[in-house]
């Protein structure tokens, strides 16, 4: 029986996270035993439980890594697939926000207040945003201010602020800045005319130069009372202002946003149909849609309550298929915005803090549909490294084929040199039979291209 | 003019209603007195982020408190009206 300790789990010394035998447990310390007592008797635990904002738990009577400290095991239910914020979606992240601020706003109702607000305590879990750090209230006393104040600005409204008003592509400084966009930084990138929204003047600009002036200058924090009315004001101005935020693709309409055009009705119905048949013959427990678009073909697999999650390069993509899931009330599908050709890495502490996307595979399905051209030729990787690549992502592959002779690759090598003699589908075949063995293969009709089904050669 | 002066009457009785129902307490971020303290706030709440909070709850706060008794008020009235109708009802 061996217990690891999760590494993105260090800095509250409330408590922690590991690892036995494949389950995740949280110990709670000691330290904390008198606000997880007053979490769990003032009824707020039961209350976000029920409202489905908060991870249930259950207390175990297993043995603790850290005796000596140890107060009790919880036992969290668990989340299908960790995501983190730099792969959410502009949605995503502002429901993430609006569920924190939800959170701590009952927190006050039961005399406790979250004592961070980082957008990492925040997963997706049946489609929705949950909160998933039992360990985040603290006992609120009356009079003091919200400590998590600043991380909450820094970890959501600077972010989507930048979105709404610059561009999509700085969600991307998420990745960078571990602990939320420094708000300096996010000041001076916002145009002057955020300076006429309330929520952003005085909590972006002017908490900017607050921070600033006040970067080298102690002062006694016990003279500076905050009544509970101005604290919940103040969670009342992050909500209004989050929830102004908007974003949209310019000159886009939603509707029309799915953009693979290149096939005839029947075509796409016949490579839905062919999907579908390889789904149900392997049924895998979990899929990973590469380049799932808006997530029309992920569906194949989620609708089938396989625990789907659906990759794009496309923010726009993702966000609308994320509010399509919303609107829909789907469960089983989680849409992420991941670029293939340089995806998420491990990022923080000693590369650990965070996940890269391969750490969190195998899926036990891929789909990987109308993808490999884009892979191998605007990116130049070599059909054998995708092949690898996928070998170590997945059990069961469905891979389509698309030759040269396709409109869509005709398209990618218009403006360029065909540098790229080995792509041909007999090359494909041999550089994947290295790795998987080809089960099956179904050409798609009206068109040129062809389905594979494959599973992973066991070395 | 007119709406300028009836929104600095506004403003004004906001935040007079603010400074008389908020409560006179103070803050307690006293990190690293107790065990309980360092527990409870692991993370740095920032001199100016605790500055620009008073700053704003100033403003807002007086809002918030309306907000609140509004919504006693309603249920408060809403309580006695249906009061009313049941004891109608049950004579």
């Amino acid at each position: 029986m061996s217990s690891a300790q999760l590494p993105g789990s260090f800095r509250d010394p409330s408590g922690f996270l590991f690892q036995r035998d494949g389950v995740i447990y949280r110990q709670v310390n000691l330290v904390y035993r008198d606000d997880y007592d007053h979490l769990m008797s003032s009824g707020l635990y039961q209350v976000l439980v029920d409202d489905n904002i908060l991870i249930p738990h259950e207390e175990v009577n297993i043995g603790s890594p850290v005796p000596e400290l140890a107060y009790k095991i919880i036992k969290p239910e668990p989340i299908p697939f960790i995501s983190y914020p730099y792969e959410w979606c502009f949605s995503q992240l502002k429901d993430a926000a609006l569920t924190t601020l939800k959170i701590q706003k009952k927190a006050l109702d039961f005399g406790m207040s979250l004592r961070d607000s980082s957008a990492y305590n925040i997963q997706f879990k049946n489609g929705r945003p949950i909160f998933i750090d039992t360990l985040s209230f603290g006992t609120y006393r009356e009079g003091q201010s919200w400590v998590a104040y600043r991380q909450f600005c820094q970890h959501f409204l600077a972010p989507l602020a930048l979105i709404s008003y610059k561009d999509i592509r700085l969600s991307q400084l998420l990745s960078i800045y571990i602990d939320g966009l420094p708000l300096d930084l996010a000041s001076s990138l916002l145009p002057w005319r955020t300076r006429l929204k309330f929520s952003l003047l005085s909590h972006i600009h002017l908490h900017a130069r607050s921070q600033k002036h006040f970067a080298d200058r102690p002062i006694n924090v016990a003279q500076h009372r905050l009544s509970r009315y101005a604290l919940l004001g103040i969670l009342n101005s992050l909500e209004s202002g989050a929830k102004r935020l908007r974003w949209q693709p310019r000159g886009t309409e939603w509707a029309d946003y799915y953009q693979d055009t290149n096939y005839s009705p029947q075509a796409f119905e016949h490579k839905k149909t062919v999907v579908a048949g390889f789904l149900d013959r392997v049924r895998p427990a979990t899929a990973w849609d590469l380049g799932g678009n808006v997530g029309i073909l992920s569906r194949l697999a989620s609708d089938r309550g396989i625990p789907t999650v659906s990759f794009d390069v496309d923010p726009a993509a993702v966000e609308k298929n994320y509010l399509d899931c919303v609107a829909r009330g789907e469960t089983s599908i989680l849409p992420l915005v991941i670029d293939l050709t340089n995806p998420s890495p491990g990022i923080g502490w000693e590369n650990k803090e965070r996940m890269s996307l391969k750490e969190r595979g195998p899926a036990d399905a891929v789909l990987a549909l109308a993808l490999l051209h884009h892979l191998a030729i605007s990116n130049n990787v070599p059909l054998s490294r995708i092949a690898g690549f996928f070998s170590g992502i997945c059990h069961w592959l469905i891979v389509e084929f698309v030759p040269k002779t396709d409109s869509q690759v005709r398209r990618l090598l218009a403006t360029r040199e065909d540098i790229f003699p080995d792509y041909t589908r007999q090359a494909f075949e041999q550089e994947f039979s290295r790795y998987f063995i080809i089960d099956d293969s179904t050409d798609i009709r009206e068109s040129q291209r062809t389905l594979y089904l494959m599973h992973k050669v066991q070395r | 003019m007119n709406r300028v002066k009836h929104l600095g009457i506004t403003f004004a009785v906001v935040f007079s209603l603010f400074l008389i129902f908020s409560q006179t307490v103070y803050a307690s971020i006293d990190v690293g007195t107790s065990e309980q303290a360092a527990c409870a706030y692991y993370i740095d709440a920032g001199t100016g982020s605790i500055i620009i909070q008073v700053l704003i709850g100033a403003f807002v706060g007086g809002a918030a408190l309306i907000g609140v008794y509004r919504i006693r008020v309603k249920n408060f009235l809403r309580n006695l009206f249906k009061k009313r109708k049941s004891d109608e009802e049950s004579e």
